[in-house]
């Protein structure tokens, strides 16, 4: 049999660093990636769609934020989507789930709020759901997998949302942990997994999917963006795990050591080549370095100003690039008088690591600089 | 530049040519008295200079002479580092002229003049008339009259210029100025986007404050409706708890029965309360029958009792009214006697006081007639005093020399004494010394002759048988003298005839006579009034007449009292003294017999009313009793008649009888007692009722609470709460962000702002360093340890004395103002020489607010700086800057050269 397996829509997550069109665009386009994933498993022979926890971002979502998912699922009848409760969206009073219980669900929607074991399609496999009661659940999720009922020879297939333990979990997590061998002690088939955000296996039988949508810089894995059509042959057979890009957007951390022009040249083509839509991209830039007033000038215009309007999002962390004023930079704020030697001074406090206001110093000559420019642009 | 000569002609007040010099290096002294013409001089050296020859400004019409229609010449000889030059320009002429004569000897003229002159000395040309910021430094290092205090003005072209050629001479180029304020003003502009001048947020960065804050409000509401909903939620689970409980039917039907069985109970206490309740009430009858019998029996023998008490009462109260009446009897008889006692004594009292009045009247006129015979007696010796009276004043009438006509009569007595004197005093006086046997046979006016003759007539001597010698003496106004004198006797002899008196002799002894009459006269009247004196108490006048009239008022009195009387003439004295004394004893003792009397009939009326009164309450009593004892024997008969004590006695037995009977029956009653109490079973039906309809109450109310909060939960849900709050939180941080990347913004515009101002005050200070440098050593010649601050424009801006702040220049006295504008000028002079520019000062009746003290130190400091700088001061306080020294120019009269006609030449002013 033939699964698609996803997780951690996580819809209605708000992206206010964006600004109000770059949020409502990525709003939709997780939305999107329903859509594409119901596509995906159409074409892929998928009867049913595994979603691992995390359909909603909070746990009391609006109404329309609340449909919209549903709404999405709905418009492939042909599939069944198996949902559980993440960490989330726990199923707990007042949870969505209980709204989406009242209010009800189509057919081909399949909420599991308890940890009864259910059929998937016509009975070959066995869904053995983890669902989570609240946010941060105290014990492993998954333990009642091991005794769960399923009748002889039907795939067992596990779908829970946490961490593994020793699987990147730092030791000061301590909720919702999973225990690595949760697979083999349960009987299963294939343990489709949600939480983490980038797709990732653990052993043959243990994924990740990670989110379909990026939705940050360091999402782990494979950054997220994926999800996993997974080929189960046998209740014991291994499952074949293909992974699928529906991600709209690429989310990147670049980084780059600049000391001169040429090296903002190279950073400017390596970044305009990541994608040929960057109005797509979401960059987090940290650069470091010596840069001349002029060069810092020329980054500035090209890629703070320039290259900031063509990405969807541009993140510069500049703490590590340093101004290094040149004579030639001194001199074309001015040769002499009181604003070179008001440069000079800045220099002189920028380069003074024991000075408290070095960094403002920097800021403020670059300025300086600038401002000379303009002065001059404007003087006839 | 050192002025040497100046010549001019016809030019205001100076008719033919004139000349000023020779100049001196170092100090020229120019000193005149008011309108000497010294402005005008000093005008000549500006118009020569710096109006164009051709002009026809004002400013140039104004050097004509004072007279018009003059075409002023001037000419100017001065020495630059180049040599000696000079420049003589002819206006308002119909053939106007410049000329400049170069140290060489070659002579420019006209338009090459002019420019060759602006050149060397770096002025402006001037095109409607040479205005004082086209005179460049000039402008600055001159002092006109009545600007002294005013610093010089280095703000126009070329001024500014050429001062600060010098300065970057001397300091290198300076450049950035204007470039580093638009920048400045960038900065601040910025800066002014974000914060207002207190430094207040503003524009966006209040925006995001305020957004942030908005934020935070928001995200505590949002908190607060998400802790409400989650208390909801919470509740709706309680409420689903204990409507399921309450929804258990054993549980009800069992509340049910437990209430149904409590009201049987409680209608088996009722049934036993109300059978006791009657058992009770025939108890209380039976006894309330018995005891009415009792009572009566009781009633019956008391009456009797009470009867025999009686009877004994109204016997001891009959004895008490027989005795009272006794001694009432006894009281009237009593006072019968002190009432006839006390008309006896108050019939003799009358009598006594009768007698006592007829001794009074008696006695009084006794008095009477005593008072009237004194004061006849007196009026005898008044009368006879009166008659003296009389007589003395007809006597000193009759002497008339009275005070009045003695001092007329004495002054015209003197008056003819005097004239006499004043002839006598020009009398001749012939001594006569003759022979005794010459005796007689001299005669004088035919009289024997005396030893002296005083002359004041013609007088005739007569000697026998010698002849007749008539001596006749000179005296000047001798008629006017003796008219004089007979004018004094005419007065003298009326004065004698007005008192009566024949001469001076007769008149004294006239008046001494009258002044002895008046001693007597005075006497006679200090006995007329011993007696007969006034008695204003008794209406009484002074006088002899007065008294008369009294007399006769006393007689008529007396007499009238005596005939009232019937009595021929008053009683002695002596007797009415003697009845007055005993009639008074009399009175008094029939007095003193009245009050015992009055007591004694007062006592008995007394104890008769009480006697009557007591009489009156024995016999009250006595009725009352008998009444009372009369009542009780009517009743007893009454009673009796109806039922006999027998048969009352028969009954009363009867009725114990049915009161043991009863209290029987009720305790069989009692013996029926249930064990519940009624107020318990009302308590267990309440109880139990409430709890059934508390069930009710507490579903109902379950069942609403749970609708309102499943309604209150579906909508806080649909709204998204939690998804409201994400929204809220990633838009805080964004704010947040944007806040801090406003304030950093902030932080770097400020930090630009400060350095930029640093160095530009830096600068500043560099830039001005050379003029306060040369300016320092003149300012501390007049304040020691002083330094000053220049601002961009050369002005000074402010002076640090004694290590005190900085004080403004314009809050500085005027003299102090004016004394440092002419060392700036000191400084601006040696500043331009050393960079080799021309400059030399002049000022124009400068240092008028000086004083003595600060004059000196100012002449030292001009002396010190003319050693460089040539210097010309016009003045006209000789007395004052005689202690300057230098040299004095003298104006001397030229050789006519251009002189025009017509125009007199007035001498020359006179110069101190």
């Amino acid at each position: 049999m033939r699964l698609l397996h996803t997780s951690d829509w996580q819809i209605g997550k708000c992206f206010a660093f964006l600004g109000t069109e770059g949020r409502e665009i990525l709003r939709d386009a997780r939305l999107e990636a329903i859509s594409r994933i119901g596509r995906l498993a159409r074409q892929g022979g998928a009867s049913a769609v595994l979603v691992a926890g995390d359909v909603y971002d909070v746990a009391t979502p609006s109404d329309q934020t609340l449909r919209q998912p549903i709404e999405r699922m709905r418009a492939f009848p042909d599939l069944a989507w198996h949902l559980i409760p993440g960490n989330h969206d726990p199923h707990s009073a007042g949870g969505p789930w209980e709204r989406l219980a009242r209010a009800g669900l189509p057919d081909n929607v399949r909420a599991h709020l308890t940890p009864e074991p259910a059929p998937i399609g016509d009975g070959t496999a066995w869904i053995i759901p983890a669902p989570l009661t609240r946010r941060h659940a105290a014990g492993d999720p998954t333990q009642t997998m091991d005794a769960a009922c399923t009748p002889d020879g039907a795939i067992r297939v596990g779908l829970a949302h946490g961490s593994l333990r020793s699987f990147g979990s730092d030791g000061s997590t301590t909720h919702n942990l999973i225990a690595p061998d949760r697979a083999e002690t349960a009987g299963l088939a294939y343990l489709a997994l949600g939480d983490w955000h980038g797709a990732q296996s653990f052993g043959p039988r243990s994924w990740y999917s990670g989110t379909p949508e990026p939705d940050g810089f360091d999402l782990g894995g494979g950054g997220g963006g994926e999800v996993l059509l997974v080929t189960i042959d046998g209740p014991r057979a291994l499952p074949a795990v293909e992974r699928h890009r529906v991600g709209g957007f690429l989310w990147r951390r670049e980084a780059a050591t600049l000391h001169g022009v040429t090296d903002i040249d190279v950073l400017e083509t390596r970044l305009r080549g990541l994608h040929p839509d960057l109005h797509r991209v979401l960059v987090s830039l940290k650069v470091e370095g010596t840069l001349s007033l002029a060069g810092r000038q020329t980054f500035n215009q090209r890629i703070a100003q320039e290259l900031r309007g063509a990405l969807r999002l541009l993140r510069i962390d500049d703490a590590g690039l340093r101004a290094e004023p040149t004579a030639a930079d001194l001199a074309a704020i001015d040769h002499a008088g009181f604003v070179r030697d008001a440069a000079e001074r800045l220099s002189a406090m920028a380069a003074n690591p024991a000075e408290p206001r070095h960094d403002l110093a920097a800021a403020a000559l670059q300025r300086l600089y600038s401002l000379q420019f303009r002065h001059e642009e404007r003087a006839p | 530049m050192k002025l040497r000569a100046l010549e001019i002609e016809q030019v205001r007040k100076f008719g033919g040519p004139v000349r000023l010099g020779e100049f001196a290096d170092g100090i020229n002294v120019l000193c005149g008295p008011n309108e000497f013409g010294k402005s005008t001089l000093l005008a000549a050296i500006r118009g020569v200079l710096f109006e164009r020859y051709a002009s026809k400004a004002e400013s140039v019409r104004r050097m004509g002479h004072a007279r018009g229609g003059s075409s002023p010449r001037i000419a100017l000889t001065f020495d630059t580092g180049r040599g000696r030059h000079r420049i003589e320009k002819r206006f308002l002429h119909r053939e106007p002229y410049a000329r400049l004569t170069l140290p060489d000897g070659h002579r420019i003229e006209g338009d090459h003049a002019e420019e060759a002159l602006q050149a060397l000395l770096g002025f402006r040309a001037a095109k409607q008339g040479a205005k004082p910021e086209d005179a460049g430094v000039w402008s600055a290092l001159w002092v006109t009259q009545r600007s002294s205090v005013e610093q010089p003005d280095w703000s126009s072209e070329p001024a500014r210029t050429t001062l600060q050629a010098c300065l970057e001479a001397e300091i290198g180029a300076v450049t950035g100025g204007e470039r580093g304020q638009g920048i400045l003003r960038e900065v601040l502009d910025g800066l002014a986007l974000l914060q207002d001048k207190r430094g207040q947020p503003k524009g966006r960065l209040k925006e995001v404050d305020d957004l942030l804050a908005s934020a935070d409000a928001d995200l505590l509401r949002l908190a607060d409706k998400h802790r409400a909903l989650a208390s909801d939620i919470a509740e709706l689970q309680r409420c689903g708890r204990m409507l399921a409980h309450i929804n258990d039917a054993d549980e009800a039907a069992k509340l049910d029965a437990d209430l149904a069985n409590a009201r049987s109970r409680r209608d088996a206490v009722l049934r036993y309360e109300d059978a006791y309740r009657q058992a009770e009430m025939a108890l209380r009858l039976a006894e309330a029958a018995h005891a009415a019998l009792a009572a009566e029996a009781a009633r019956r023998g008391q009456r009797r009792r009470d009867l025999h008490t009686a009877r004994l009462l109204a016997e001891r109260i009959a004895e008490a009214d027989a005795a009272a009446r006794t001694a009432l009897a006894a009281a009237d008889a009593e006072a019968g006697t002190a009432g006839a006692t006390l008309c006896a004594a108050e019939r003799a009292a009358d009598a006594a006081s009768g007698r006592l009045r007829q001794a009074r009247r008696d006695a009084e006129l006794a008095a009477k007639a005593g008072e009237l015979a004194a004061a006849t007696e007196r009026l005898v010796q008044a009368e006879a005093a009166q008659a003296r009276v009389n007589e003395l004043s007809g006597e000193r009438a009759s002497f008339g020399a009275d005070g009045d006509g003695m001092a007329a009569m004495r002054e015209a007595a003197l008056g003819l004494a005097h004239a006499r004197a004043v002839l006598d005093a020009q009398a001749t006086s012939v001594l006569l010394d003759l022979q005794p046997e010459a005796q007689g046979r001299v005669l004088v006016d035919g009289a024997p002759a005396p030893s002296e003759l005083r002359a004041v007539a013609e007088v005739a001597l007569d000697i026998a048988g010698i002849g007749r010698i008539l001596i006749r003496p000179a005296i000047r106004d001798r008629d006017a003298l003796l008219s004089d004198i007979a004018a004094a006797e005419r007065r003298l002899a009326a004065a004698l005839g007005a008192i009566g008196a024949t001469d001076e002799r007769d008149a004294e002894r006239r008046h001494v006579q009258r002044v002895q009459c008046e001693r007597r006269l005075d006497d006679a009247r200090r006995d007329l009034a011993m007696h007969a004196p006034g008695d204003p108490a008794r209406g009484l006048a002074a006088g002899a007449g007065a008294l008369r009239n009294h007399v006769a008022v006393l007689r008529r009195q007396l007499e009238h009292e005596l005939a009232e009387r019937g009595m021929p003439a008053p009683p002695p004295p002596t007797d009415a003294e003697a009845d007055m004394r005993a009639a008074l004893a009399a009175d008094a003792e029939a007095s003193a017999a009245l009050g015992p009397a009055r007591a004694a009939v007062a006592c008995c009326r007394e104890r008769t009313d009480r006697c009557a009164r007591e009489a009156a309450r024995t016999a009250a009593e006595r009725r009352t009793a008998e009444a009372e004892a009369g009542r009780l024997q009517r009743e007893i008969a009454e009673v009796t008649s109806g039922e006999s004590d027998a048969a009352l006695a028969c009954r009363e037995t009867e009725a114990a009888r049915d009161v043991l009977a009863k209290r029987d029956a009720r305790a069989l009653v009692e013996r029926a007692r249930p064990e519940d109490t009624l107020a318990g079973m009302d308590a267990r039906i309440t109880r139990l009722e409430q709890a059934i309809g508390g069930r009710r109450e507490t579903l109902q109310k379950l069942q609403r609470e749970s609708a309102v909060r499943q309604s209150r939960i579906e909508q806080e849900e649909a709204s998204g709460l939690a998804e409201q709050i994400a929204a809220l939180e990633s838009r805080r941080e964004e704010l947040a962000r944007e806040r801090a990347l406003l304030l950093r913004e902030v932080a770097v515009l400020e930090l630009l702002r400060d350095t930029l101002g640093e160095a530009e005050r830096a600068a500043k200070e560099r830039y001005l360093a050379p003029i306060t440098r040369r300016l320092t050593p003149y300012l501390q010649g007049l304040f020691p340890s002083a330094s000053v601050q220049c601002d961009e424009t050369f002005r000074i801006s402010g002076v640090l004395r004694d290590g005190a702040a900085s004080e403004d220049f314009s809050r500085l006295s005027d003299g102090t103002q004016e004394q440092i504008a002419i060392l700036s000028r000191l400084a601006f002079a040696d500043m331009l020489m050393e960079g080799g520019r021309p400059a030399m000062i002049i000022l124009d009746d400068a240092l008028a607010f000086a004083d003595r003290d600060r004059m000196e130190r100012m002449f030292d400091l001009l002396t010190e700086a003319a050693r460089r700088v040539q210097i010309l001061v016009l003045t006209c306080r000789a007395d004052v800057f005689d202690r300057l020294g230098g040299h004095r120019l003298t104006l001397e009269e030229m050789a006519g050269r251009d002189a025009a006609p017509g125009n007199g030449r007035p001498a020359l002013p006179q110069l101190f």
